[in-house]
């Protein structure tokens, strides 16, 4: 293991953000028939459901007070920030594939008695790639939003730090150079995705030649 | 076609191979008389709606069997039934004297519509099911072969037309090594010069590979051109039983065929 992997795990980010994603894969494995729904008992369920959907719901950049509360000023908040704010669009898109999954494909699968790893490998994650990948797309986009706010607010290095920096000494010209940087890292960003679609997607025509 | 008489030759000897090795295994068996497929007085019910009513068959190995009848008699179930997808209300179904208990592993459904995966390439969806995972690449190349599609083999499936998906389906099927291939109308939404291809295709690869087939299709001419026996439908039960004895390959035009096709059509338009 890496130093920056063995930092990520030992972190105080680990036991935040776990819950979250140990319930959004339990639906997501519970939705694509992967694991039984009834393992666990269905009022239960629904109690992770709402919490997940109300957790879902709160803006993340509200909750920048806590983060800089509970993690300080630096890295660690951003990430926290960042990975929350990501998290949920890839989340619902993923969800929407799957469920759209095409139930005759399914039932081949079935018929040629394909296990359920190699069923979730070749029918649903393909399927469900074209939303994925919409997800990301627009996760891409908070992203940015995110680790700006972030870096204007609780942080001490970064382009968003720099650029407020810039504004209490009326820098005009350091101002506009970081609203530029994040133009080019945008689109930087969008192009890179654009190009996993094309690569992922080639099997279908809509995407051939976008 | 000089290609297709060619090939017929070996296909009758392999099937005469095949029928003699299905009797010595027959007679070396304590049990005597042991059919491949065997239904057992089952029903259906959705509800209140009862689909299929008592059925009962028994169907040899290499047997064509064909099911016609009106839309919503019930054949489709009674596929579903057999491949396991879903499971009788009463009755059992047994493979080899062997009850089938949720998925049938001998059995291959093959759908109207191809249901190819459009992400995998020709060759990766044949070579999906193929029981030798080391030889899967060869496996898949031969069935390919057979169906005569090899040259399409790194093609998407979307840009092949319904026939050639169809049969791609059909090697599918073959590449999985099935040994009870179940055929759910797999011709209806293809043109009519494209479904008499696939049907020779289909008797030839029927009398080539030794599968067992089951054959269920509205189309009357297309049961009696294909199958050994046609069995007719009606309400979730089998009214009518025709063994046809007619030489392979089948002669559409003589008189024989034709008498066949008018009776089995008139007590298909009777109810």
């Amino acid at each position: 293991m890496s130093d920056s992997t063995k930092w990520i795990w030992s972190s105080r980010l680990v036991p935040w953000l776990l819950p979250i994603v140990l319930i959004a894969g339990w639906q997501g494995a519970s939705l694509a028939g992967w694991l039984p729904g009834n393992v666990v008992p269905s009022p239960s369920n629904r109690i992770l459901d709402s919490s997940l959907q109300m957790i879902r719901n709160i803006p993340h950049l509200a909750l920048i007070p806590l983060v800089i509360r509970w993690f300080g000023i630096g890295e660690q908040g951003k990430l926290f920030l960042i990975i929350l704010g990501v998290f949920f669009p890839i989340y619902l898109n993923t969800m929407h594939g799957v469920r759209s999954t095409d139930p005759r494909l399914l039932e081949m699968g079935k018929v040629y008695g394909l296990s359920p790893w190699r069923l979730l490998t070749r029918i649903i994650l393909p399927g469900a790639l074209p939303s994925i990948l919409v997800g990301l797309r627009y996760a891409l986009g908070i992203m940015w939003l995110t680790l700006i706010v972030a870096e204007t607010i609780a942080s001490d290095s970064g382009i968003g730090f720099m650029v407020m920096n810039a504004r209490d000494f009326l820098q005009f010209d350091v101002v506009m150079f970081g609203i530029l940087l994040y133009a080019l890292l945008g689109k930087a960003a969008d192009t890179a995705t654009r190009g996993l679609e094309q690569w992922l997607l080639r099997w279908n025509p809509n995407y051939r030649h976008a | 076609m000089a290609s297709t008489l060619e090939s017929e030759l070996p296909a009758r000897l392999n099937r005469q191979t095949l029928m003699q090795t299905l009797e010595t295994r027959e007679t070396s068996r304590p049990s005597g008389f042991a059919p491949f497929l065997g239904v057992h007085s089952i029903s259906k019910r959705f509800g209140e709606r009862e689909v299929l009513h008592h059925l009962d068959l028994t169907v040899q190995e290499g047997e064509m069997v064909a099911i016609v009848g009106k839309s919503g008699c019930g054949k489709s179930t009674l596929l579903r039934l057999l491949a396991g997808l879903e499971r009788p209300t009463e009755g059992t179904i047994s493979v080899d004297c062997d009850l089938v208990n949720g998925r049938n592993r001998s059995a291959r459904l093959m759908f109207q519509e191809s249901a190819l995966l459009p992400w995998s390439t020709v060759l990766e969806n044949v070579a999906l099911a193929a029981p030798d995972r080391a030889r899967r690449r060869e496996s898949a190349l031969e069935a390919l072969r057979q169906v005569g599609l090899a040259h399409r083999a790194n093609d998407w499936p979307a840009i092949l037309s319904g026939g050639q998906r169809q049969r791609i389906a059909l090697a599918r099927a073959l590449a999985s090594e099935a040994r009870l291939i179940l055929f759910d109308e797999p011709l209806g939404a293809l043109d009519a010069l494209t479904r008499l291809e696939m049907q020779n295709l289909i008797e030839k690869l029927w009398q080539q590979r030794g599968f067992t087939a089951i054959l269920v299709t509205h189309d009357v001419e297309e049961a009696v051109a294909l199958a050994d026996r046609v069995l007719l439908m009606q309400h979730g039960e089998f009214r009518h039983e025709s063994l046809l004895s007619l030489s392979r390959p089948r002669d559409r035009a003589g008189a024989e065929f034709a008498a066949l096709k008018t009776e089995i059509l008139s007590r298909v338009l009777a109810v």
